[in-house]
């Protein structure tokens, strides 16, 4: 009862602060008075509370003690504060796409110029060296990998020029994934092989003639067997290969890591510009 | 000329900034009570409210401001409380007492007395909690209604009431809590009842 009574009365006397400002609502200002006109306590608090914000109205606002205007300096500071001072994960992640852009385009600018190698593996680099261009080159390499792959013949099986002597296809096939036998020990290339133009031999990569070019003046070079030819035809492709082979993965690796390095800049930069 | 400051004319904002610049600073300064760190404050807040014045959506822009320099200052009291301070800030020269009377023709024991009462009570405000002494500040220094101290404070008209008698309460209890200020006070009182 009386905890009630103590509870009810507190909300009095927090009434006195309100009253002695002037905020209580007319109806509750009404209650108020009549109760504080029996209430000894309420009107101690009403004292106190009178005699507190007296004291503290004792003390006027204060003048600023200088003017905080502010100048065109401090805003564009304040505005441009964070995109001024980079993080240095903005930095890096700019770099890093600088970086993966600039390789990716030395990769295809290598890719290009060695002859748009990059559909597959460029076997014959002995025959580039024989012929002294990289056209038979590239046209080789799918011819070599389709004829195992895709038996359905083809009327352009390669633009060898005429020039380079075909070699016979390896017998063995050892290491060779793309080799398969082929039913003429010394296939001659078709005459729509010598009579296409070089720059259009991508096209008819899917032949199914297993010309294998791989002799020319330093063909022995590549020879380090000491066998016969086919086995230096064999060989050159495979290191071939393995020299060129690398642009297209090259170039995929470079572009996803770009694309991530931008894509990571891009949020980064959106987050600095909100902050 | 909010319409001006908001569409980026900075003239038009500093005419803002003269015109409330007193209000923001006395308001950082009673919060504070260090007159570098509410100078810091000040101008932090106008800076900040600068920069986010697109927000103001309209109506009281004084109590807009000063919510902005009350949050301002209640981020630099957390940071000089993560701060480990050595020893308390120097006393300015020209600063003046923070509960300085506005009559300075009275006497002057009484005005010597006021004055030292005020840096008493200033350090009794500091602990009174920040919410409670930002409603008193605001009702018995610069006079605010209750629906602007509502507004400066976000939160409701019940709560501002509350705040203002309980920060009442605590800072009597302050006061009373030194055998010398509480002389003091009580003089005050008497010449008050004395001189209305």
């Amino acid at each position: 009862m009386m905890p009630r009574v103590f509870h009810r009365h507190a909300r009095w006397v927090q009434l006195a602060d309100a009253y002695i400002d002037g905020e209580l609502a007319p109806g509750e200002l009404a209650r108020f008075e009549k109760h504080l006109a029996g209430c000894d306590r309420c009107q101690a608090a009403v004292d106190a509370a009178r005699s507190t914000k007296t004291l503290l109205a004792a003390a006027p606002p204060l003048a600023a003690p200088r003017s905080f205007a502010l100048t065109p300096q401090m805003v564009g500071g304040a505005v441009n504060a964070p995109t001024r001072v980079r993080p240095v994960a903005l930095r890096l992640a700019q770099a890093a796409t600088a970086l993966a852009v600039v390789a990716f385009a030395t990769v295809v600018t290598l890719d290009v110029t060695s002859g748009g190698g990059s559909s597959g593996p460029q076997p014959l680099a002995a025959s580039e060296q024989a012929t002294g261009g990289k056209v038979a080159t590239d046209s080789l390499a799918p011819t070599i990998r389709s004829a195992a792959t895709s038996p359905a013949p083809s009327p352009t099986p390669t633009a060898l020029p005429t020039s380079v002597p075909i070699a016979p296809p390896p017998t063995d096939g050892a290491g060779a994934q793309g080799f398969s036998p082929s039913p003429s020990p010394s296939p001659t290339p078709s005459p729509s092989a010598t009579a296409q133009p070089a720059t259009t031999n991508e096209a008819p990569s899917i032949t199914s003639e297993p010309v294998v070019p791989a002799t020319g003046p330093n063909f022995g070079a590549h020879d380090t067997s000491g066998g016969a030819q086919t086995t230096g035809a064999h060989t050159a492709p495979r290191e071939s290969g393995v020299t060129t082979g690398w642009y297209r993965p090259a170039e995929i690796a470079l572009a996803a890591a770009a694309f991530i390095a931008a894509a990571f800049a891009l949020v980064l930069a959106i987050r600095r510009r909100r902050v | 000329m909010i319409a001006l400051a908001r569409a980026g004319d900075l003239d038009a904002f500093n005419r803002l900034v003269e015109r409330y610049q007193d209000a923001v600073y006395s308001l950082c300064r009673r919060l504070l009570s260090d007159p570098t760190a509410a100078e810091d404050a000040t101008q932090e807040a106008f800076i900040s409210a600068y920069r986010a014045i697109g927000n103001f959506a309209g109506g009281n822009f004084r109590a807009w401001l000063l919510r902005i320099a009350a949050n301002q200052s209640k981020d630099e009291l957390r940071r000089r409380q993560r701060r480990p301070v050595v020893q308390p800030p120097p006393e300015r020269d020209d600063a003046p007492p923070p509960f300085e009377p506005a009559d300075t023709s009275q006497d002057v024991p009484a005005f010597i007395e006021q004055a030292e009462l005020g840096r008493q009570l200033e350090r009794a405000l500091l602990e009174v909690p920040f919410e409670q002494r930002q409603a008193i500040v605001l009702a018995d220094i610069q006079g605010y209604r209750y629906e602007e101290i509502a507004l400066i404070a976000g939160c409701s008209l019940g709560t501002v009431k509350s705040r203002i008698s309980r920060g009442r309460e605590r800072l009597r209890v302050i006061l009373t809590r030194d055998p010398e200020l509480s002389a003091r006070f009580a003089r005050l009182h008497t010449r008050e009842e004395t001189h209305p």
